[in-house]
Protein backbone atom coordinates (compact mmCIF):
# COMPACT_ATOMS: atom_id res chain seq x y z
CA UNK A 1 0.00 0.00 0.00
CA UNK A 2 1.60 3.13 -1.01
CA UNK A 3 1.59 5.54 1.88
CA UNK A 4 2.05 9.34 1.95
CA UNK A 5 3.70 11.76 3.88
CA UNK A 6 1.03 12.70 6.63
CA UNK A 7 1.94 15.63 7.21
CA UNK A 8 2.04 16.63 3.17
CA UNK A 9 -1.29 14.70 3.27
CA UNK A 10 -2.19 17.18 5.36
CA UNK A 11 -0.62 20.46 3.76
CA UNK A 12 -2.46 19.61 0.09
CA UNK A 13 -5.33 18.48 1.53
CA UNK A 14 -6.12 22.12 2.73
CA UNK A 15 -4.52 23.81 -0.08
CA UNK A 16 -6.66 21.81 -2.53
CA UNK A 17 -10.06 22.10 -0.50
CA UNK A 18 -9.16 25.64 -0.28
CA UNK A 19 -8.71 26.11 -3.98
CA UNK A 20 -11.79 24.56 -4.76
CA UNK A 21 -14.28 25.40 -2.34
CA UNK A 22 -13.23 28.96 -3.50
CA UNK A 23 -13.53 29.11 -7.45
CA UNK A 24 -15.79 27.78 -9.88
CA UNK A 25 -14.89 24.40 -10.96
CA UNK A 26 -12.62 23.30 -13.57
CA UNK A 27 -12.05 20.18 -15.35
CA UNK A 28 -7.98 20.12 -14.31
CA UNK A 29 -9.30 19.86 -10.69
CA UNK A 30 -9.52 16.21 -11.42
CA UNK A 31 -5.67 15.90 -11.76
CA UNK A 32 -4.34 14.85 -9.05
CA UNK A 33 -8.17 13.00 -8.11
CA UNK A 34 -7.50 10.73 -10.93
CA UNK A 35 -3.54 10.50 -10.16
CA UNK A 36 -4.88 9.28 -6.66
CA UNK A 37 -7.32 7.31 -7.99
CA UNK A 38 -4.74 5.54 -10.19
CA UNK A 39 -3.12 4.62 -7.04
CA UNK A 40 -5.74 3.34 -5.00
CA UNK A 41 -7.16 1.38 -7.68
CA UNK A 42 -7.52 -1.96 -6.06
CA UNK A 43 -10.09 0.00 -3.60
CA UNK A 44 -12.01 2.02 -6.12
CA UNK A 45 -15.23 0.29 -4.79
CA UNK A 46 -15.06 1.07 -1.95
CA UNK A 47 -14.31 4.70 -2.51
CA UNK A 48 -17.04 5.24 -4.34
CA UNK A 49 -19.36 3.46 -2.31
CA UNK A 50 -18.31 6.03 0.74
CA UNK A 51 -18.86 8.85 -2.05
CA UNK A 52 -22.02 7.24 -2.70
CA UNK A 53 -23.43 7.27 0.90
CA UNK A 54 -22.40 11.23 1.64
CA UNK A 55 -23.70 11.75 -1.61
CA UNK A 56 -27.29 11.63 0.28
CA UNK A 57 -26.18 14.62 2.37
CA UNK A 58 -25.12 16.80 -0.30
CA UNK A 59 -27.80 15.60 -2.54
CA UNK A 60 -30.32 17.61 0.07
CA UNK A 61 -27.79 20.15 0.48
CA UNK A 62 -27.89 20.49 -3.50
CA UNK A 63 -31.92 20.33 -3.75
CA UNK A 64 -31.86 23.04 -1.05
CA UNK A 65 -29.33 25.50 -3.20
CA UNK A 66 -31.58 25.05 -6.02
CA UNK A 67 -34.31 27.17 -3.87
CA UNK A 68 -32.28 29.52 -3.11
CA UNK A 69 -29.90 30.32 -5.98
CA UNK A 70 -29.91 29.41 -9.73
CA UNK A 71 -29.52 25.50 -11.29
CA UNK A 72 -25.77 26.62 -12.45
CA UNK A 73 -24.97 27.47 -9.09
CA UNK A 74 -26.47 24.44 -6.97
CA UNK A 75 -25.18 22.14 -9.71
CA UNK A 76 -21.29 24.05 -9.19
CA UNK A 77 -21.49 23.91 -5.77
CA UNK A 78 -22.92 19.78 -5.86
CA UNK A 79 -19.79 19.14 -8.13
CA UNK A 80 -16.94 21.06 -6.07
CA UNK A 81 -18.10 19.07 -2.91
CA UNK A 82 -17.80 16.37 -4.35
CA UNK A 83 -14.42 16.86 -5.26
CA UNK A 84 -13.38 17.88 -2.09
CA UNK A 85 -15.03 14.93 -0.57
CA UNK A 86 -13.36 12.22 -3.20
CA UNK A 87 -9.80 13.89 -3.10
CA UNK A 88 -9.75 13.77 0.48
CA UNK A 89 -11.28 10.04 0.71
CA UNK A 90 -9.07 8.95 -1.79
CA UNK A 91 -6.18 10.60 -0.25
CA UNK A 92 -7.05 9.27 3.39
CA UNK A 93 -8.41 6.07 2.12
CA UNK A 94 -5.48 4.13 3.76
CA UNK A 95 -5.38 6.35 6.71
CA UNK A 96 -5.90 4.66 10.16
CA UNK A 97 -7.07 8.66 11.14
CA UNK A 98 -4.00 8.81 13.39
CA UNK A 99 -2.11 9.72 10.52
CA UNK A 100 -3.67 13.41 10.98
CA UNK A 101 -2.22 13.12 14.23
CA UNK A 102 1.23 12.61 12.36
CA UNK A 103 0.94 15.14 10.45
CA UNK A 104 0.14 17.91 13.09
CA UNK A 105 3.34 16.49 14.93
CA UNK A 106 5.19 16.73 11.78
CA UNK A 107 3.90 19.81 10.58
CA UNK A 108 5.16 21.11 14.48
CA UNK A 109 1.34 22.23 15.91
CA UNK A 110 1.60 23.05 19.62
CA UNK A 111 1.93 19.42 21.64
CA UNK A 112 -0.93 20.03 23.68
CA UNK A 113 -2.92 20.88 19.77
CA UNK A 114 -1.72 17.41 18.43
CA UNK A 115 -2.66 15.42 21.95
CA UNK A 116 -5.89 17.12 22.28
CA UNK A 117 -6.51 15.67 19.13
CA UNK A 118 -5.10 12.29 19.30
CA UNK A 119 -7.28 11.67 22.28
CA UNK A 120 -10.28 13.19 20.49
CA UNK A 121 -10.03 10.70 17.77
CA UNK A 122 -9.05 8.15 20.22
CA UNK A 123 -12.79 8.80 21.88
CA UNK A 124 -14.37 9.14 18.91
CA UNK A 125 -13.23 5.30 18.06
CA UNK A 126 -14.02 4.45 21.66
CA UNK A 127 -17.90 5.85 21.58
CA UNK A 128 -18.19 4.08 18.08
CA UNK A 129 -17.15 0.95 19.39
CA UNK A 130 -19.59 1.30 22.04
CA UNK A 131 -22.57 2.44 20.06
CA UNK A 132 -22.13 -0.91 17.38
CA UNK A 133 -21.80 -2.93 20.54
CA UNK A 134 -25.40 -1.36 21.92
CA UNK A 135 -26.65 -1.61 18.65
CA UNK A 136 -25.81 -5.41 18.50
CA UNK A 137 -26.95 -5.88 22.18
CA UNK A 138 -30.71 -3.86 20.77
CA UNK A 139 -31.19 -6.65 17.83
CA UNK A 140 -30.31 -9.43 20.37
CA UNK A 141 -32.73 -8.65 22.35
CA UNK A 142 -34.78 -7.55 19.98
CA UNK A 143 -35.80 -4.16 19.95
CA UNK A 144 -37.13 -3.20 17.02
CA UNK A 145 -36.47 1.12 15.77
CA UNK A 146 -39.70 2.47 15.12
CA UNK A 147 -41.90 5.44 15.79
CA UNK A 148 -42.90 4.35 19.37
CA UNK A 149 -42.74 6.05 22.82
CA UNK A 150 -40.97 2.86 23.81
CA UNK A 151 -38.45 3.80 21.03
CA UNK A 152 -37.18 6.99 21.84
CA UNK A 153 -37.09 6.59 25.28
CA UNK A 154 -34.63 3.70 24.61
CA UNK A 155 -32.78 6.21 22.49
CA UNK A 156 -32.56 8.41 25.07
CA UNK A 157 -30.91 5.73 27.26
CA UNK A 158 -28.53 5.10 24.86
CA UNK A 159 -27.51 8.53 24.44
CA UNK A 160 -27.42 8.94 28.36
CA UNK A 161 -25.60 5.64 28.64
CA UNK A 162 -22.82 6.96 25.90
CA UNK A 163 -22.53 10.28 27.68
CA UNK A 164 -21.80 8.37 31.24
CA UNK A 165 -19.37 5.72 29.35
CA UNK A 166 -17.16 8.80 27.89
CA UNK A 167 -17.05 10.59 31.33
CA UNK A 168 -15.70 7.12 33.50
CA UNK A 169 -13.43 6.83 29.78
CA UNK A 170 -12.46 10.62 30.22
CA UNK A 171 -11.76 9.97 34.29
CA UNK A 172 -10.08 6.41 33.46
CA UNK A 173 -8.06 8.80 31.08
CA UNK A 174 -7.01 11.20 33.69
CA UNK A 175 -5.79 8.01 35.84
CA UNK A 176 -3.39 6.62 33.23
CA UNK A 177 -1.98 10.33 33.18
CA UNK A 178 -1.31 10.93 36.38
CA UNK A 179 0.35 6.80 36.55
CA UNK A 180 2.05 7.41 33.60
CA UNK A 181 3.52 11.09 34.11
CA UNK A 182 1.87 12.50 31.04
CA UNK A 183 2.75 16.32 30.85
CA UNK A 184 0.92 17.31 27.25
CA UNK A 185 3.05 16.06 24.96
CA UNK A 186 2.84 12.47 23.18
CA UNK A 187 5.68 10.82 21.64
CA UNK A 188 5.93 9.88 17.94
CA UNK A 189 8.59 7.83 16.04
CA UNK A 190 7.66 9.50 12.43
CA UNK A 191 10.28 11.01 10.56
CA UNK A 192 10.06 13.20 7.50
CA UNK A 193 10.12 10.92 5.06
CA UNK A 194 9.06 12.28 1.31
CA UNK A 195 8.84 9.92 -1.30
CA UNK A 196 8.04 9.94 -5.17
CA UNK A 197 4.66 9.90 -4.64
CA UNK A 198 4.37 12.83 -2.43
CA UNK A 199 6.31 14.64 -5.02
CA UNK A 200 3.51 13.89 -7.80
CA UNK A 201 0.34 14.47 -5.87
CA UNK A 202 2.83 18.05 -4.79
CA UNK A 203 2.88 19.10 -8.54
CA UNK A 204 -0.88 18.49 -9.40
CA UNK A 205 -1.95 20.30 -6.33
CA UNK A 206 0.84 23.34 -7.18
CA UNK A 207 -0.35 22.94 -10.30
CA UNK A 208 -3.92 24.15 -9.71
CA UNK A 209 -2.92 26.64 -7.14
CA UNK A 210 -0.55 28.43 -9.58
CA UNK A 211 -3.51 27.86 -12.35
CA UNK A 212 -6.19 29.05 -10.88
CA UNK A 213 -4.79 31.54 -8.31
CA UNK A 214 -1.54 33.22 -10.19
CA UNK A 215 -2.61 33.04 -13.46
CA UNK B 1 12.64 -8.49 54.63
CA UNK B 2 12.39 -4.74 54.03
CA UNK B 3 8.88 -3.18 53.73
CA UNK B 4 7.41 -1.90 50.09
CA UNK B 5 4.11 -0.92 51.04
CA UNK B 6 2.77 -0.18 54.18
CA UNK B 7 -1.34 0.50 55.27
CA UNK B 8 -2.19 1.51 58.65
CA UNK B 9 -5.76 1.71 59.40
CA UNK B 10 -7.06 2.45 55.94
CA UNK B 11 -10.27 3.14 55.48
CA UNK B 12 -12.89 4.39 51.96
CA UNK B 13 -16.15 6.33 52.09
CA UNK B 14 -18.00 6.78 48.80
CA UNK B 15 -20.85 8.79 48.96
CA UNK B 16 -20.69 8.80 52.67
CA UNK B 17 -21.22 4.99 52.72
CA UNK B 18 -18.09 3.38 53.89
CA UNK B 19 -16.82 0.83 51.51
CA UNK B 20 -13.62 -0.66 53.59
CA UNK B 21 -12.40 0.28 56.81
CA UNK B 22 -9.00 -0.86 59.02
CA UNK B 23 -7.16 -2.33 56.11
CA UNK B 24 -3.84 -3.16 57.85
CA UNK B 25 -0.93 -4.85 55.52
CA UNK B 26 2.65 -4.97 55.14
CA UNK B 27 3.76 -6.19 51.74
CA UNK B 28 7.68 -6.39 51.59
CA UNK B 29 10.41 -6.58 48.87
CA UNK B 30 9.48 -8.46 46.45
CA UNK B 31 6.73 -9.89 47.56
CA UNK B 32 3.94 -11.47 45.03
CA UNK B 33 0.21 -10.59 47.01
CA UNK B 34 -3.03 -11.00 45.62
CA UNK B 35 -6.39 -9.56 47.26
CA UNK B 36 -9.47 -11.35 45.91
CA UNK B 37 -13.04 -9.84 47.30
CA UNK B 38 -16.69 -10.11 46.08
CA UNK B 39 -17.54 -7.20 43.58
CA UNK B 40 -18.00 -3.77 44.54
CA UNK B 41 -15.93 -4.58 47.95
CA UNK B 42 -13.21 -1.87 46.63
CA UNK B 43 -10.75 -4.19 45.53
CA UNK B 44 -9.53 -1.79 42.67
CA UNK B 45 -10.19 1.04 44.48
CA UNK B 46 -7.79 -0.04 47.34
CA UNK B 47 -5.42 -0.34 44.41
CA UNK B 48 -6.47 2.71 43.22
CA UNK B 49 -5.29 4.19 46.64
CA UNK B 50 -1.96 2.15 46.53
CA UNK B 51 -0.92 3.73 42.87
CA UNK B 52 -1.36 7.05 44.06
CA UNK B 53 -4.44 7.44 42.01
CA UNK B 54 -7.52 7.79 45.13
CA UNK B 55 -6.65 10.11 47.67
CA UNK B 56 -9.50 10.93 49.21
CA UNK B 57 -9.68 7.58 52.05
CA UNK B 58 -8.48 7.69 55.88
CA UNK B 59 -5.29 6.17 56.98
CA UNK B 60 -1.52 6.18 56.32
CA UNK B 61 -0.03 4.89 53.12
CA UNK B 62 3.57 4.16 53.35
CA UNK B 63 6.07 3.67 50.71
CA UNK B 64 9.55 2.37 51.19
CA UNK B 65 9.13 3.49 54.74
CA UNK B 66 7.92 7.00 53.85
CA UNK B 67 4.53 8.31 55.06
CA UNK B 68 2.80 9.19 52.07
CA UNK B 69 0.47 12.52 53.36
CA UNK B 70 -0.82 13.39 50.13
CA UNK B 71 -0.36 13.60 46.58
CA UNK B 72 2.62 15.77 46.25
CA UNK B 73 4.50 13.65 48.13
CA UNK B 74 3.21 10.61 46.23
CA UNK B 75 4.63 11.73 43.27
CA UNK B 76 8.31 11.12 44.28
CA UNK B 77 7.42 7.91 44.02
CA UNK B 78 5.80 8.20 41.28
CA UNK B 79 8.45 6.17 39.16
CA UNK B 80 8.83 3.55 41.57
CA UNK B 81 5.08 2.02 40.77
CA UNK B 82 3.36 0.35 37.59
CA UNK B 83 -0.15 0.62 37.85
CA UNK B 84 -1.92 -1.76 35.12
CA UNK B 85 -5.60 -0.81 35.21
CA UNK B 86 -8.95 -3.25 34.84
CA UNK B 87 -9.53 -2.06 31.23
CA UNK B 88 -5.89 -1.57 29.70
CA UNK B 89 -7.74 0.43 26.45
CA UNK B 90 -7.54 3.55 29.03
CA UNK B 91 -4.04 2.65 29.60
CA UNK B 92 -2.62 3.51 26.47
CA UNK B 93 -1.50 7.04 25.46
CA UNK B 94 0.25 6.65 21.94
CA UNK B 95 -1.12 4.70 18.45
CA UNK B 96 1.34 2.05 17.84
CA UNK B 97 2.51 -0.67 20.16
CA UNK B 98 6.42 0.78 20.24
CA UNK B 99 5.70 4.61 20.44
CA UNK B 100 3.79 3.58 23.66
CA UNK B 101 5.95 1.59 24.86
CA UNK B 102 8.45 4.09 25.10
CA UNK B 103 6.63 6.95 26.12
CA UNK B 104 7.33 6.41 29.98
CA UNK B 105 11.05 7.12 29.12
CA UNK B 106 10.43 9.57 26.65
CA UNK B 107 8.15 11.95 29.14
CA UNK B 108 11.43 11.42 31.51
CA UNK B 109 13.87 12.78 28.96
CA UNK B 110 15.54 9.93 27.60
CA UNK B 111 16.57 10.34 24.28
CA UNK B 112 14.68 8.38 21.12
CA UNK B 113 16.80 5.70 20.33
CA UNK B 114 17.85 4.83 23.67
CA UNK B 115 14.20 4.55 24.24
CA UNK B 116 13.82 2.71 20.94
CA UNK B 117 16.35 0.42 21.96
CA UNK B 118 15.13 -0.55 25.67
CA UNK B 119 11.56 -0.74 24.20
CA UNK B 120 12.34 -3.46 21.70
CA UNK B 121 14.62 -5.27 24.37
CA UNK B 122 11.41 -5.27 26.49
CA UNK B 123 9.06 -6.35 23.67
CA UNK B 124 11.48 -9.09 23.05
CA UNK B 125 11.86 -10.34 26.01
CA UNK B 126 7.82 -10.60 26.67
CA UNK B 127 7.76 -12.46 23.16
CA UNK B 128 5.62 -9.32 21.24
CA UNK B 129 8.53 -7.56 19.59
CA UNK B 130 6.41 -8.61 16.22
CA UNK B 131 4.01 -6.32 17.08
CA UNK B 132 5.70 -3.46 17.45
CA UNK B 133 4.46 -1.32 14.12
CA UNK B 134 1.02 -2.18 15.24
CA UNK B 135 -1.84 -0.30 16.23
CA UNK B 136 -2.39 -1.20 19.75
CA UNK B 137 -6.57 -0.87 19.26
CA UNK B 138 -5.93 -3.59 16.68
CA UNK B 139 -4.70 -6.40 19.04
CA UNK B 140 -6.44 -9.10 20.91
CA UNK B 141 -6.89 -8.46 24.53
CA UNK B 142 -4.21 -10.26 25.60
CA UNK B 143 -2.29 -8.62 23.28
CA UNK B 144 -3.03 -5.35 25.06
CA UNK B 145 -2.41 -6.47 28.35
CA UNK B 146 1.06 -7.59 27.48
CA UNK B 147 1.80 -4.44 25.51
CA UNK B 148 0.75 -2.65 28.80
CA UNK B 149 3.19 -4.62 31.04
CA UNK B 150 5.77 -3.74 28.59
CA UNK B 151 4.68 0.12 29.09
CA UNK B 152 4.87 -0.30 33.02
CA UNK B 153 8.29 -3.00 33.05
CA UNK B 154 10.49 -0.04 30.85
CA UNK B 155 10.30 2.35 33.80
CA UNK B 156 11.84 -0.48 36.17
CA UNK B 157 9.40 -0.06 38.93
CA UNK B 158 9.65 -1.31 42.41
CA UNK B 159 6.07 -2.13 42.85
CA UNK B 160 3.92 -3.70 40.52
CA UNK B 161 0.11 -3.54 40.91
CA UNK B 162 -2.34 -5.23 38.53
CA UNK B 163 -6.17 -4.70 38.32
CA UNK B 164 -7.56 -8.30 37.13
CA UNK B 165 -4.77 -8.82 34.41
CA UNK B 166 -6.50 -11.62 33.34
CA UNK B 167 -9.73 -10.14 33.12
CA UNK B 168 -11.58 -11.57 30.26
CA UNK B 169 -8.52 -13.79 28.51
CA UNK B 170 -8.50 -16.75 26.78
CA UNK B 171 -6.77 -19.64 28.81
CA UNK B 172 -3.85 -19.63 26.55
CA UNK B 173 -3.44 -15.97 26.85
CA UNK B 174 -3.94 -16.25 30.60
CA UNK B 175 -0.84 -18.77 31.14
CA UNK B 176 1.50 -16.58 29.13
CA UNK B 177 0.46 -13.65 31.57
CA UNK B 178 1.17 -16.09 34.05
CA UNK B 179 4.33 -16.94 32.71
CA UNK B 180 5.40 -13.41 32.74
CA UNK B 181 4.44 -12.42 36.22
CA UNK B 182 6.14 -15.13 37.68
CA UNK B 183 9.35 -14.32 35.96
CA UNK B 184 9.26 -10.55 37.41
CA UNK B 185 10.95 -10.54 40.39
CA UNK B 186 9.24 -7.40 41.73
CA UNK B 187 7.15 -6.27 45.07
CA UNK B 188 3.55 -7.02 43.37
CA UNK B 189 -0.19 -6.41 44.54
CA UNK B 190 -2.73 -8.33 42.42
CA UNK B 191 -6.17 -7.73 42.67
CA UNK B 192 -8.85 -10.49 40.74
CA UNK B 193 -11.69 -12.72 41.86
CA UNK B 194 -9.92 -15.76 39.54
CA UNK B 195 -9.13 -17.89 42.04
CA UNK B 196 -7.36 -20.31 40.07
CA UNK B 197 -5.31 -17.67 38.28
CA UNK B 198 -4.13 -16.35 41.75
CA UNK B 199 -2.75 -19.30 43.22
CA UNK B 200 -0.65 -19.75 40.61
CA UNK B 201 1.30 -16.62 40.88
CA UNK B 202 0.89 -15.48 44.27
CA UNK B 203 1.84 -16.77 47.79
CA UNK B 204 0.04 -14.34 49.90
CA UNK B 205 -3.56 -14.46 49.44
CA UNK B 206 -6.21 -11.60 51.43
CA UNK B 207 -9.86 -11.38 50.81
CA UNK B 208 -11.29 -7.57 50.92
CA UNK B 209 -14.35 -7.49 53.64
CA UNK B 210 -16.00 -4.68 54.75
CA UNK B 211 -13.98 -4.13 58.62
CA UNK B 212 -10.92 -5.43 56.64
CA UNK B 213 -8.09 -7.80 55.13
CA UNK B 214 -8.39 -11.41 55.99
CA UNK B 215 -5.09 -13.62 55.44
CA UNK B 216 -6.16 -16.68 53.36
CA UNK B 217 -3.17 -18.34 52.93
Amino acid sequence: MIAFNPAISLLLAFFYSLVVSFSFFEIYFLLPIIFLLYIKKQNLLDIFKKLLFLNLFIFVLFLVLLFQSTFEDALNIYIRSNVIILFNLTLFYSSKGYDIVRGLSMLKFPNMFTASTYFTLKMIETLTSDFKNIKTTLRARGFKANTSLFAYETFGNILGMLFVKSIRKSQALKESFEARGFSGKIYLNDEFNINKYDYYLGFFVILIILLKVIL
Amino acid sequence: MSCSINLKNVSYKNDDKELFSNINVNIGHEEKVAIIGSNGVGKSTLLKIIAGLQHEYKGELHLFHNLIANKKEYESHRSDIGYLPQDVSDYFLCPTVIEDVMFNLRAKGENKQSAFHEAMLILESLGIHHLKDRIIYELSGGEQKIVALAGILITKPKIILLDEPTNALDSKAEEKIIDILNHIKKSMVIVSHHQSFIEKLAPTIYELKKDGLDLLK
